[in-house]
């Protein structure tokens, strides 16, 4: 199986006047063609800057560093633009659409930058894409200005021009979360569909864990700018080993019993600035012990195709693991 | 594009009642001003008869509604009054004062943003880097610099030191007119510069850190095609709205400026009129320099109203 998409060692620092803080702590991951990576984790982890450092794109004040980032095999580790090959759907599609451009208009420019559309194709290509993200009247929608879009539309609107790139490697962050549960059905098929077509590797930040047991080959779950566990979907969401994981699954609506009280995690996951070096879970985790707090040295001993970072594990062989790659 | 006109109409409908206010205003600075204004207006060596024919001919002692509303009926003919002083007509003395104001104002118009924008983008688009960030520092304080002074400092320099220019009156033929218009409209306009540099500065940055140009970006738009489709598409509904609000400073700029140069502008004869009590004169101006202020500022409004789509209607 060729590689998609290869991360390695990424870290992402925030400057300011007394210092830096680390927000994405050299974090390594990778998906083959043809296949999803899905990323989960509480809010403020930094899903969204790992992407948006992939893609070369941070925030001002924002740094990454990385010691090597691949596509299809290739070194693309250049000056900082955004990768060959590779798309984003950003976050909040109410804010990511040029609001003076219509859309058709700019899915035709894209269309012809990024594909060498003419002028009569690119159009015929951007109303078959929209069609295939689920609008209903690509001709109507075409004249459309962002801001005269429901939130569903612009989200759909912002996966149609990722896709306009004709992507080996797409990230996807949080595209499906102003979807109706048929009209995300539908999408994740389209990606499905090019993932098994055109072999596209696909990088999917979601909080729904029905949606990355549909969409995702692979999972990492990521806890204050550490990926803490890694695995195929089913043993990561079947038989997790770190004591965050089991406790995010038990926290989903989807897993609680019917009538039963939410379970949530106790407490808030640290700001950056008081991560530490030892399991940034420990403090909030009902198992932790001394060992906890030591930092993580070597490799996980156990498995590199399930990774965990946590230490109460009955086979663990000792606390001399870190991060390997996802 | 009938929902652009129709936009355009009713912002212009809407600036009516700000012009009525005007109105008002302008009626009411007979009330207002010291002493008997059919005195003044009369002159002081009028006799008595002679101030009542003028109380009675600008309907002064008619009840205040009917008053306003042969004030009206003259304005909207052009009827400005008479001064008291030289019997000229307002409105004629407005066209003889005009160009100069307007020269100056033009002028200064040019030069703020033929400084201004420029240099809000580069500051913007080099944020972060030292040579930007000086640059930053030092407009942060000639920002306060005043008019007056600039303009002393330039007339000194320019005009007394070096002799190029001239520092007071209008110099003869055209070649003159335009030498006599460069330190008004430079003292104007640079003191206006920083501060449209600034406004340019802020609305540029946050057009480039916006989620929009991060995706514009991500779909491989650089230099001039992101410059022009995703920054400056952008950037000019605010850019348009600076102009105008500018554009109303600056013409109030222009008037004080006049002073400083011993220009013959509207703001001197402001000045003379005002001096000498001549309140039909005072009223004019007023009124005239009042509604222009408000007309740039709605063509300002409808010109943004057509370049965002997001204040259209359609
Ligand atoms: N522009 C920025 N400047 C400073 N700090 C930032 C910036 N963007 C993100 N951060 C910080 O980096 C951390 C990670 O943010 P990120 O947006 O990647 O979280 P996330 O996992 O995507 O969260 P969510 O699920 O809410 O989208 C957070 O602590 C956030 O406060
Ligand atoms: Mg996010």
């Amino acid at each position: 199986m060729t590689t998609g998409l290869e991360v390695s060692e990424l870290t992402v620092r925030l400057s300011h006047e007394d210092g830096q803080v680390v927000l994405v702590d050299g974090i390594t991951l990778g998906i083959e063609a043809g296949r999803c990576l899905g990323i989960v984790g509480e809010s403020g982890c930094g899903k969204s800057l790992t992407l948006r450092s992939v893609m070369g794109l941070v925030p001002l004040g924002v740094e990454r560093d990385l010691s090597a980032l691949r596509v299809a095999g290739r070194e693309v580790l250049g000056d900082g633009t955004p990768p060959p090959g590779v798309a984003m759907v950003f976050q909040d599609s109410a804010t990511s659409l040029n609001p003076s451009m219509r859309v058709g208009s700019y899915l035709v420019r894209v269309l012809r930058r990024a594909a060498g559309h003419d002028a009569r194709s690119a159009r015929e290509a951007a109303l078959l894409l929209l069609s295939e993200v689920g609008i209903s009247h690509p001709e109507v929608h075409m004249n459309a200005f962002p801001h005269q879009l429901s939130g569903g539309l612009r989200q759909r609107t912002a996966i149609a021009l990722a896709l306009a790139t004709a992507p080996a490697v797409l990230l996807c962050d949080e595209p499906t979360t102003a979807l109706d549960v048929s009209t995300q059905a539908r999408i994740l098929r389209l990606l499905r569909e090019r993932m098994d077509a055109r072999e596209l590797a696909m990088v999917f930040v979601s909080h729904d864990m029905g949606v990355i047991r549909q969409v995702a080959d692979r999972v990492a779950v990521m806890y204050a700018g550490r990926i803490v566990e890694t695995g195929s979907t089913e043993d990561v969401i079947d038989r997790p080993r770190h004591h965050y994981t089991r406790m995010l699954l038990e926290s989903m609506p989807a897993n609680a019993a019917p009538g039963g009280a939410f379970r949530s995690i106790p407490g808030l996951p640290p700001a950056p600035a008081a991560y530490v070096e030892g399991c940034r879970f420990a403090s909030r985790c009902p198992h932790h012990d001394a060992g906890c707090d030591l930092p993580l040295v070597g490799l996980d001993g156990l498995s590199l195709e399930h990774r965990s970072d946590c230490v109460h594990e009955d086979d663990t062989p000792s606390r001399e693991w870190t991060h390997a790659r996802g | 594009m009938s929902g652009r006109a129709q936009l355009a109409l009713r912002r212009l409908a809407q600036v009516l009642p700000v012009l009525l206010l005007l109105l008002l205003t302008v009626f009411a600075l007979r009330a207002i001003l010291p002493g008997d204004p059919a005195r003044s207006i009369a002159g002081p060596r009028a006799t008595e008869a002679q101030v009542e024919e003028v109380r009675d001919r600008l309907g002064f002692d008619e009840p205040l509604p009917v008053a306003f509303a042969s004030f009206l009926e003259d304005v909207t003919q052009g009827q400005l009054g008479v001064s008291n002083r030289t019997h000229q007509p307002v409105a004629e003395l407005i066209v003889q004062r005009a160009p100069v104001t307007l020269s100056i104002a033009i002028g200064a118009v040019a030069t703020t943003f033929l400084i201004g924008i420029p240099l809000g983008w580069y500051l913007a688009l080099r944020r972060g880097r030292a040579d930007a960030d000086a640059a930053s520092a030092v407009l942060i304080a000639v920002v306060n610099v005043p008019a007056f002074w600039l303009g002393l400092m330039l007339s000194i320099l320019v005009g007394l030191r070096w002799g190029v220019l001239p520092v007071g009156g209008l110099e003869p033929g055209v070649t003159g007119w335009i030498r006599s218009m460069i330190l008004p409209c430079l003292t104007v306009g640079l003191v206006a510069a920083p501060w449209v540099a600034r406004s340019v500065a802020t609305s540029i940055g946050g057009i480039l850190a916006s989620d929009f140009v991060t995706t514009a970006r991500s779909l491989r738009f650089s230099g001039w095609s992101l410059f022009l489709h995703h920054l400056l598409r952008n950037a000019l509904p605010p850019t348009v709205t600076l102009l105008a609000l500018q554009a109303g400073s600056l013409l109030f700029g222009a008037v004080v400026v006049e002073q400083v140069f011993a220009l013959p502008g509207l703001g001197s004869a402001l000045l003379e009129a005002a001096a000498s009590r001549d309140f039909a004169v005072v009223q004019g101006l007023t009124l005239v320099l009042g509604a222009a202020i408000i007309l740039v500022n709605a063509a300002g409004d409808v010109a943004v109203a057509v370049l965002d789509p997001r204040t259209r209607w359609d």
